[in-house]
């Protein structure tokens, strides 16, 4: 009973909480029994708020059966990355110098969904200040991959990729300054999205590069991501980058029909060092979205392959501010990854930083071009195979820039195995059309190419 | 082994350890590639102009 209840969508479950068929108490109960069973192997967590998880799924339970229903997170239990702040709660960022911080502020993303009476499980393991790809945490310990206990589940919300995929949380949040949701969603095998920049608040996230940095939801489907982006969106006042909108309303208008729509691809860039397997998947994929009766067209983005330059200064320098003063004071306390990425990103000069946001810019007029002669455009996410633990992980993040420079929506959904290994397909839409990118994502799935696979069996065989 | 990333980091008060210097000298010289790689762009790949051309400054001038 406890895997069929946490193998559930969040869109499942919520009918049946709000037809009283499951309660929130048998839910969380469910999720934390599994998290006491699997965490000590897979780390994707770095504190879990047992208690008060129970007594939020319980008050959810009072107000359901009062016909207080909030909405479609009510008594769903989440996890939420650790660089996100919650009020009184410690927030390390997965760092040893912020290892007893406590915030006095709650991040809005947490507010927002602790308002649509969703139960906070705890917070998730990350790469050390969300400044690397791994989730190899030396203070909290090395993530891994559930469908390979050997490889990494990437990162740097590699807690969130793997509490999601096993069960140990129905839906998290994750943060993406280059790829730190959509990478390790791929490679995990479930929905990661980045929606549009501004379009989700940052306040209360711990910076990673503010120019770049976003929050989204990582989930199993992509209606659950869309319900959780509907619950986290909107204009935020305390967040100066935020767009003056209301918060989304995506799932309600979520529709698998992708007749007429024009997908590019730009083999230039995306496809020119593709592991052979992976790319005949990801062209599977295509092909079936073709077949659907989506419309395939080559397209070239000029000068894209400078954005990865860019993308590299603006993200390394921007970090290097935030951390600027304990990388002079106290560098030891730092991973020695972090530190070597620290001190790479004191180098850019003041022109060179100024020229990538020129740069920056420029590609964006050039995107929107190409966005004037297709609805979306389609990639691998990680064009090479999952790296093991330890590994060097070369390629990993290889074609996340367009979207992460230019603050388009993107999405990563499960489209395929290679070698039992999951493989995502990469959906970038313009500025503002989070909802065609879901759209988009619901296509694939219904191609079914994932087939029943899934990271659990093995682990509820131990 | 070009000192230069170095010294820029030590003007910066950061003193690197021995056991990164390889690394971020590599970087550095990625930096520098990138470098000249936006300066070509700014006349080949764009049809415009990374900046909007001041008199006297722009491409053709």
């Amino acid at each position: 009973m406890t895997r069929e209840l946490t193998d559930h969508s969040i869109a499942e479950l919520s009918s049946l909480i709000r037809s009283r068929t499951v309660s929130p108490v048998e839910l969380t109960d469910a999720v934390l029994e599994r998290i006491d069973r699997h965490d000590d192997t897979l780390r994707a967590y770095i504190s879990v708020y047992r208690e008060e998880a129970a007594a939020r799924a319980k008050e959810a339970e009072q107000e359901i059966t009062a016909g207080r229903w909030r909405g479609p997170l009510h008594g769903i239990p989440l996890g939420i990355k650790d660089n996100l702040y919650v009020a009184g709660r410690v927030t390390t960022m997965g760092s040893t110098i912020h290892r007893d911080f406590v915030p006095e502020d709650t991040a809005t993303v947490v507010s927002r969904l602790t308002d649509a009476g969703a139960v906070v499980l705890g917070k998730l393991n990350l790469h050390e200040y969300a400044l690397g790809g791994t989730t190899d945490n030396r203070v909290f310990g090395t993530c891994r991959n559930p469908w390979r206990l050997d490889r990494s589940p990437g990162g740097s919300s590699g807690g969130s990729a793997v509490s999601v995929a096993t069960g140990l949380a129905l839906g998290a949040l994750g943060s993406d300054t280059s790829g730190s949701i959509r990478v390790p969603a791929s490679l995990c095998g479930i929905v990661g999205l980045k929606p549009t920049y501004g379009r989700v608040s940052k306040y209360g996230c711990f910076p990673e590069a503010w120019t770049l940095d976003h929050v989204g939801p990582m989930t199993r489907t992509v209606t659950d991501a869309a319900i959780l982006l509907d619950a986290i969106s909107g204009f935020d006042p305390r967040d100066p980058a935020s767009v003056d909108l209301p918060p989304t309303t995506t799932v309600g208008g979520l529709s698998a029909d992708c007749t007429g729509v024009v997908l590019g691809v730009d083999e230039k860039y995306f496809f020119h060092n593709v592991d052979p397997e992976i790319e005949a998947v990801v062209r599977a994929a295509i092909a079936g979205l073709e077949r659907a009766g989506a419309v395939v067209r080559p397209v070239e983005v000029r000068g894209l392959r400078h954005g990865d330059h860019a993308l590299t200064v603006i993200d390394t320098a921007e970090a290097s501010t935030v951390h600027h003063a304990n990388l002079r004071d106290r560098p030891q306390d730092f991973a020695d990854d972090v530190r070597l990425l620290l001190e790479c990103g004191e180098l850019p000069s003041a022109v060179e930083y100024l020229q990538a946001q020129q740069l920056r810019r420029r590609l964006r007029q050039e995107m929107q071009r190409v966005f004037d002669e297709v609805d979306l455009l389609v990639a691998p996410m990680v064009p090479v195979p999952t790296p093991t633990i330890g590994g060097s992980g070369a390629g990993v993040f290889s074609v996340v820039t367009p979207a992460s420079l230019l603050g388009l929506p993107s999405l990563s959904v499960p489209c395929g195995l290679v070698d039992g290994m999951p493989v995502g397909l990469q959906i970038i839409g313009p500025a503002l059309a989070d909802q065609r990118v879901l759209d988009t994502g619901r296509a694939v799935e219904e191609l079914g190419l994932l087939g029943s696979a899934g990271p659990t069996a093995h682990l509820d065989r131990e | 082994m070009d000192p230069i990333a170095v010294r820029l980091l030590r003007a910066r008060g950061i003193e690197v350890p021995v056991g990164d210097h390889q690394e971020v000298e590599d970087h550095w010289q990625s930096l520098l590639a990138g470098r000249q790689g936006v300066d070509e762009a700014m006349l080949g790949d764009f049809d415009i102009p990374l900046v909007f051309p001041a008199q006297g400054h722009d491409r053709d001038a």
